[in-house]
């Protein structure tokens, strides 16, 4: 791709001594080397796993009951948790759709381990829609298959039914994408690999990539109508998911202005979970060039005006309360900020609205630091937003002789923090195993910046570097 | 014609192509020829042999390795000639059991008793039933029953023996007895058993005696009627004739006497329809709050010690014509002396002097022969405290020798100290039928047959006579009490022979209906029910009515600041029903606890104590306190109830057994003993210390309510989930003509709002609908258990009570509004509201739960895959989930459950039992774990109704179709029929001016509806800014 080029452009790739080489080496290098450290996480969280696989078992055989549910409150933890992961799985799918579509290129450092984020979380979202199942035996009832239970069909008109479809169809057009994206990756790691198996599978992973200018036009069209086919999905499915609320008659679930509030709070979540794993992930593998801290401050824009979009509608739904005049509308609000909740209000608020604030200023934007803990705090906030939401508004809902009060089984903690290792194990071995960076993607960014920027940032390392120009920053090719 | 040829094999027609040509395949399938031909014959090869092989093995072994259950059914050789399959039969009994007198119907399926309904033509009960009634059924199944006669020798383990080693050995050691013989039981109102009692008694000689004793006494009032009218029994009682009624602490709506009965009469007199209606007015005057408390129309509260005082000012306003210390009691007084002649007091009390008192009220008040009639007397309560005195005595001192125990407790409910020791002095003998604190330590048990195994009779009011007839033949190798004594006594022929030569010599001449002793027995029989003319009458003489004054008010002086009041619970009544699990999980209408007895105290004694330690209620965790009595103390755990009197506790009696089969039936603590003694009687008020404890405990309670206004915002705004109104204020607006009356005018404006986009569901047929009158539900409970037993609703235990996933699928709210320290309470009883536009519907996704064309809310439990959506829309919170396998839907039997440590209690996995699963009614499925229920309208007798009706060819009638908890009710408040049907009670009821819909702002459209409660006092109280709220202040 033949881009125009800037005279200001800064590159989007740091690094004096990279060329098309050393890119393929750097970005290579952590599926060919071994690390202790690899093992350790890989072996805990795989353990975390096998425990979240152990709860699940124990909840089909003993039944529902041993979470803390009760005949006030159906959904806690099990729909906190699945609306908390696809929101986070939201992110893969705006970077590599919506900014491809925008084309901001800068995305190319970062959209491959977001869209593996993506499909991980929405696996361990799928999870919980079914496994809250009183009767998981029977899950395939919800799919419209043709049947011999006579006229027996789907009820169209729940929003659950809309939420198979809606993250089915997520979860094949991200993982397509992502698969899509991967094959000639696979076919440079195969192309490198010593190893006769290792070869042999990473031809089978690329499909038979080989490189051809049909291959690579073919590629560049299915990527757009991938994008353009994701990028509604970015808008659709968080939407559909707040309908699994928002259709309903409860005060504190029955508001329009769920959908846009959903969608904004998944990015958020999203990007924040992505700085999470990236902030680790550019650090270990050393991937710092790539993933710059340019990048984490468009994310840390990207948060600040989410986190913001998420607090006005908090605030919205506050004022509509009040504005309703209708009393039950008016007391779960009330109830939520100040009722036998309020901690988990409070937590929201904290998390979600005030400190997202921090990055109105530039320093706290590109502060590592800063930013690792945000992330961290953003996903607790949004966490506790799903819970306030679910949790507040069924335990004190219309008669209050039905009131109750939710508490966790360690059931409940062990389905949730095991979902969490699922995710981590899952994301470790695509670290090993995958590249974490789109090779091919990058490399097609690696020549964006101007020639003034190139000659004014050579000077500058040059100077740094005792007036020695570093080759590669100026090559070519 | 061309012909057209495929190859030369056609064109030459070749031998053998033309059978080729027809088959499907051209050559022969090497499995078919295998089968079909022998190996040797060489088609086959061994390729296709161990193919056959192969396949037949795996087949085999498949369908050999799936384990189908084995379910046996064993036709009926001879077809029993009133049983059909699958159609129930209803047999006319009466129901005497733990001081609870009903006339019923026995609904028996296949030969089982199942279920009971209320006669609606009882002269007494009038049609309806109590909780304890609709329980009973549950008992006969109980596997705590014992299932011989048993010997034990209290040093080893007790053995079963045979009737005849148990009639010889028990029949020599009563003779080698040297002191008496006393049968020791609670009232025995069954006429041919008394008269066998008294000719057993006689064979005996003069070594015979009867200790008649009921735990819950009414001993003062027998004591105070003997001396006011020269009688010993308690006279009649007609509710619905009185137009002013002051109860002094007597619940008379859920305990007192008989309830049943009261609830019906009550009932009739507060029921409103049209302008210039008419109520009674109802005074209570009570220290605990009782139901009966919470439905009248005027609630003084007092202390306990002061519940005498207001039955001394009462007298002393209308009989001595001085002044009361009360003025609202003097008030009170007033309107009775205006209402004279139709008034009515009653008291709660079991102090003779009190009684004495309130009959000179109700003599001077002219209540005697309008109100209360002697014409018939009440025989249900015959008792004497002394009798548990004298028993102890005479076991101490020997002149007892041997006890016979009949249809009572003395271990667990007496209130004098040592019957355990004094019974083991001598040789005793029970009677009763399940496991009891008495039967363990007894000599021998010999069992007694369920009432619904026995035949019988009752006379619970004089000259008002019941059958008992059997339902079932015996489960186990029992004998009715009836039979052990006339075999004792030496006569031949079986009871039942007996009964029916009782019943022509006593009471066939006494009645004219019926030509020939036959024709009056099997209508008897039948109708379960036969009336003789009254006869009785009484005179009233003042004998120590000036005395008791004095009495009574030196006794009201002595109590001090803190005082007890011991109440008997609706659900557990003296602690005999206190073994059963339906009636356990009974939420107490007053506070809502089940599974446990605690001490009540008022909000600001509990707040103010610091006993508020859970203010959420998120674990249920309540402080205990040690409440001291007399010098006995028990430790529980304190609750508050607005409405109850400061400086006042109250405890329920009947909890706290130790010998039922489950330790988790055995909740709660004894407080017999806490009864204190007032001359011969033993009082149920008395001087107490209460301290708090550092300890906590876990309530199972079913509601939790909060301040839910929003007066902390400043608003006045409150959810309108229940209506109330004064009489005048309704009547005014009747007048009027307004179409909602006074207290449900924001019903006009919703009605007008009530537009919809959405599709309407169609009902050419039937349209169900339910009206529920707030007015003259008394919250007792009756209906939930009965909705338990028709509906197969699991136990299912404190634990996943205090959890709050109790299954009920009706329950009764409990509303408080007004003061803190005497609040008006509206029970409303919640169940599916069947709306026809049902939240629940449209958000399930496999449409498991969906509209019927008659307006019912239906539930398809094998397509529900428990996503528990619908629960949580469910605006009413009706739904109930099986977290578990409660009720053994699925394959795996209690067994499985212990084996695999399932979190099921003791009580919920005794239904998985046989012998308790006999009681599941087989019309309702029982749900499997993962399955969302509720409330059908009991949609199998909905179609039951309908079937009858098409089998005879004609149109439903009103009124046929009922629900469980419509014919469960004593005070019917419960109208359910046909909307579509312009002449039924339910097109009339919801057209009512009272009828509302619970939040139907919010378009539910629902099929239950409730009527504004109404009360008659001139004080208003804010209605339209009630103030809901709970224990926390």
């Amino acid at each position: 791709m033949h881009a125009y080029e800037s005279e200001f452009r800064e590159p989007l790739i740091n690094g004096l001594d990279k060329n098309y080489t050393k890119i393929t080496d750097d970005l290579v290098a952590p599926t060919e080397r071994n690390s202790a450290a690899w093992w350790i996480a890989t072996l805990l969280t795989g353990a975390g796993a096998l425990f979240f696989v152990f709860c699940l078992g124990w909840t089909v055989w003993f039944g529902i009951g041993t979470w803390g549910l009760n005949k006030t409150i159906g959904w806690a933890w099990d729909i906190t948790n699945f609306v908390w992961w696809i929101g986070i799985g939201h992110a893969g799918t705006l970077i590599s759709a919506i900014l491809l579509l925008f084309r901001q290129r800068y995305r190319t450092g970062i959209n491959r381990a977001a869209e593996a984020m993506t499909i991980f979380a929405v696996i361990c979202a799928g999870m919980f829609p079914v496994f809250h199942m009183g009767r998981v035996w029977d899950a395939p009832f919800i799919f419209p298959l043709p049947n011999t239970r006579g006229p027996l069909w789907v009820n169209f008109n729940s929003p659950l039914l809309w939420d198979v479809f809606a993250i089915s169809t997520y979860f094949s057009v991200s993982i397509l994408f992502w698969y899509s994206g991967l094959m000639p990756d696979f076919g440079t790691i195969r192309d490198r690999s010593k190893g006769k198996l290792r070869k042999w599978i990473y031809n089978i992973l690329a499909f038979g990539w080989h490189g051809s200018a049909k291959q690579w036009q073919r590629f560049e069209s299915l990527s757009l109508v991938l994008a353009g086919l994701s990028t509604p999905l970015v808008l659709s499915v968080h939407t559909i998911v707040s309908f699994d609320f928002a259709t309903s008659v409860i005060p504190g679930w029955h508001t329009t202005i769920f959908p846009p509030y959903f969608v904004a709070g998944a990015i958020f979540s999203g990007f924040a979970m992505v700085e999470t794993l990236m902030i680790i992930v550019r650090k270990l593998f050393k991937l710092e060039d790539y993933i710059t801290i340019n990048h984490i401050e468009s994310m840390n824009k990207i948060i600040v005006l989410t986190g913001s979009i998420v607090g006005i509608a908090y605030i919205t739904e506050m004022f509509i309360a009040w504005y309703s005049g209708y009393l039950y509308e008016q007391f779960a609000f009330y109830n939520r900020a100040l009722g036998k909740y309020f901690w988990a209000y409070a937590w929201m608020m904290s998390c979600n609205v005030l400190s997202p604030q921090l990055y109105w200023i530039k320093s706290m934007r590109r502060n590592i630091y800063v930013t690792f803990i945000l992330s961290i705090f953003v996903n607790i906030g949004m966490w506790f937003e799903r819970f306030v939401i679910i949790v507040t508004s069924l335990a004190d809902d219309f008669l209050v002789s039905s009131w109750a009060y939710f508490s966790p089984t360690w059931v409940d903690w062990g389905i949730y923090l095991g979902s969490i290792s699922v995710f981590l194990f899952l994301f470790l071995l695509f670290c090993r195993f995958f590249p974490v960076i789109a090779i091919a993607e990058v490399k097609s960014i690696f020549r964006t910046s101007s020639e003034v920027a190139k000659a004014e940032r050579a000077k500058a390392e040059g100077a740094a570097h005792g007036g020695f120009v570093l080759k590669g920053a100026l090559n070519k090719d | 014609m061309k012909t057209y040829w495929k190859g030369i094999e056609e064109k030459e027609q070749l031998e053998g192509y033309t059978a080729i040509s027809e088959k499907e395949f051209s050559e022969e399938l090497p499995v078919l020829s295998s089968i079909t031909e022998p190996i040797t014959t060489g088609k086959s090869n061994r390729k296709d042999f161990l193919k056959m092989l192969g396949f037949s093995t795996t087949a085999a072994v498949i369908a050999a390795s799936c384990e189908m259950p084995i379910r046996k059914s064993i036709p009926y050789v001879w077809r029993p000639e009133e049983i059909t399959p699958g159609i129930a039969n209803f047999y006319a009994s009466t129901m005497w059991q733990g001081g609870e007198y009903n006339a019923i119907l026995v609904k028996t399926r296949e030969g089982r008793p199942i279920k009971v309904e209320g006669k609606k033509d009882a002269r007494i009960s009038k049609g309806g039933t109590s909780a304890r009634t609709q329980a009973s059924v549950l008992s006969l199944y109980d596997g705590a029953r014992y299932k011989n006669p048993v010997r034990n020798s209290g040093t080893s383990k007790p053995e079963n023996i045979t009737w005849e080693v148990a009639d010889k050995e028990v029949g020599e050691k009563l003779k080698a007895v040297s002191g008496k013989v006393v049968l020791f039981s609670s009232t025995v109102i069954s006429p041919s058993l008394s008269a066998i009692i008294k000719s057993y008694g006689n064979t005996l000689g003069g070594k015979f005696e009867h200790l008649v004793y009921d735990a819950i006494s009414y001993s003062g009032m027998l004591d105070a009627n003997e001396k006011s009218f020269g009688k010993r029994a308690i006279p009649s009682y007609n509710f619905a004739a009185a137009k002013v009624i002051v109860s002094v602490g007597a619940d008379f709506l859920g305990t007192w006497l008989s309830p049943t009965e009261f609830s019906a009469d009550y009932a009739s007199t507060r029921k409103v329809k049209g302008a210039n209606s008419t109520m009674s007015r109802h005074i209570q005057i009570e220290s605990v709050p009782t139901i009966t408390g919470f439905k009248a129309d005027t609630r003084i509260v007092v202390k306990p010690s002061e519940e005498l005082s207001a039955v001394v000012d009462l007298y002393n306003v209308i009989v001595g014509g001085a002044s009361a210390a009360n003025a609202k009691v003097a008030k009170a007084a007033e309107e009775l002396i205006a209402a004279a002649g139709s008034s009515l007091v009653v008291s709660g009390s079991n102090d003779v002097n009190v009684q004495l008192l309130v009959n000179a009220i109700n003599n001077k008040l002219g209540n005697y022969g309008s109100v209360i009639s002697w014409s018939r007397t009440l025989n249900t309560k015959q008792g004497s405290d002394k009798s548990i005195t004298k028993l102890v005595a005479g076991l101490n001192d020997g002149s007892i020798g041997a006890v016979l125990v009949h249809d009572a407790n003395p271990v667990f409910n007496s209130p004098v100290a040592g019957v355990s020791e004094a019974l083991k002095k001598a040789f005793t003998v029970s009677f009763a039928n399940r496991v009891d604190e008495t039967s363990s330590i007894c000599n021998y048990v010999l069992p007694d047959s369920h009432w619904l195994e026995s035949w019988g009779d009752v006379e619970a009011k004089s000259g008002i006579l019941n059958t008992i007839q059997p339902t079932i033949s015996k489960l186990f190798d029992t004998r009715p009490l009836a039979e052990t004594f006339l075999k004792w006594s030496g006569a031949t022929g079986s009871y039942y022979e007996y009964l029916q030569n009782f019943w022509q010599t006593n009471y066939y001449g006494k009645q004219s209906t019926y030509n020939g002793f036959w024709a009056f027995w099997d209508n008897a029989v039948h109708d379960g029910e036969v009336e003789l003319p009254a006869s009785g009458s009484a005179t009233y003489n003042t004998a120590g009515a000036a005395e008791a004054v004095s009495a009574v008010s030196t006794s009201a002086a002595s109590f001090g600041d803190l005082q007890v009041k011991l109440y008997e619970s609706i659900a557990v009544g003296d602690g005999y029903w206190a073994d059963n699990p339906w009636l356990q999980e009974l939420p107490d209408p007053v506070s809502k606890v089940t599974w446990d007895n605690y001490l009540i105290v008022s909000p600001k004694m509990y707040n103010a104590g610091g006993y508020n330690l859970d203010p959420h209620f998120k674990e249920k965790k309540y402080a205990t306190a040690t409440l001291t009595v007399n010098g006995k103390s028990v430790e529980l755990p304190v609750v508050a109830v607005p409405g109850t009197a400061e400086n006042t506790v109250g405890v329920a009696l009947g909890y706290g057994r130790t010998a039922t089969e489950y330790s988790e039936l055995n909740v709660g603590k004894n407080v017999f003993s806490m009864l204190s003694a007032t001359g011969d009687n033993f009082t149920n008020i008395a001087k107490a210390s209460l301290a708090k404890t550092s300890n906590t405990a876990l309530l199972a309670i079913t509601q939790t309510h909060f301040n839910i206004t929003l007066k902390d915002l400043g608003g006045t705004k409150t959810r309108k989930l229940v209506k109330e109104t004064t009489l005048a204020e309704y009547n005014a607006s009747e007048a009027k003509g307004n179409k909602y009356t006074a207290g449900n005018e924001d019903r006009e404006h919703i009605m007008e709002e009530m537009v919809t986009l959405y599709y309407e569901h169609q009902k050419p047929g039937h349209h169900w609908t339910m009206v529920i009158d707030l007015g003259s539900c008394t919250g007792c409970g009756a209906c939930v258990v009965a909705c338990n037993a028709e509906n197969n609703i699991p136990v299912v235990g404190k634990d996943q009570v205090i959890r709050a996933r109790e299954m009920h699928w009706l329950r009764i709210d409990r509303y408080f509004t007004g003061e803190m320290d005497n609040p008006d309470v509206v029970f409303q009883p919640m169940l599916c509201q069947h709306c026809d536009n049902a939240p629940c519907e449209n958000v399930c996704p496999v449409a498991a739960t969906n509209h019927s064309n008659e307006g019912m809310n239906q539930m398809a439990y094998n397509r529900c895959i428990g996503t528990r959506y619908c629960a949580n829309n469910c605006p009413y919170k009706v739904r109930r989930f099986n977290w578990y396998d409660y009720q053994q839907a699925d394959a795996f039997d209690a067994k499985w459950h212990t084996d695999n440590n399932m979190p099921l209690s003791e009580t919920t996995l005794a239904q998985h039992e046989p012998l308790t699963r006999m009681v599941l009614n087989p019309d309702v499925t029982v749900r499997s774990r993962g399955v969302m229920e509720k409330c059908s309208f009991c949609v199998q007798r909905l179609q039951g109704a309908k079937l009858e009706a098409k089998k005879d060819g004609r149109k439903m009638a009103d009124g046929e179709a009922t629900t469980a908890c419509q014919t469960a009710c004593a005070s019917g408040c419960i109208t359910f029929g046909d909307r579509n049907d312009k002449n039924s009670k339910a097109y009339e009821a919801f057209n009512d001016s009272r009828t509302f819909g619970v939040i139907e702002e919010i378009h539910t459209m629902p099929n239950v509806l409730y009527q504004t409660q109404v009360r008659n006092r001139t004080e208003k109280k804010k209605y339209e800014n009630l103030d809901y709220f709970g224990q926390q202040a």
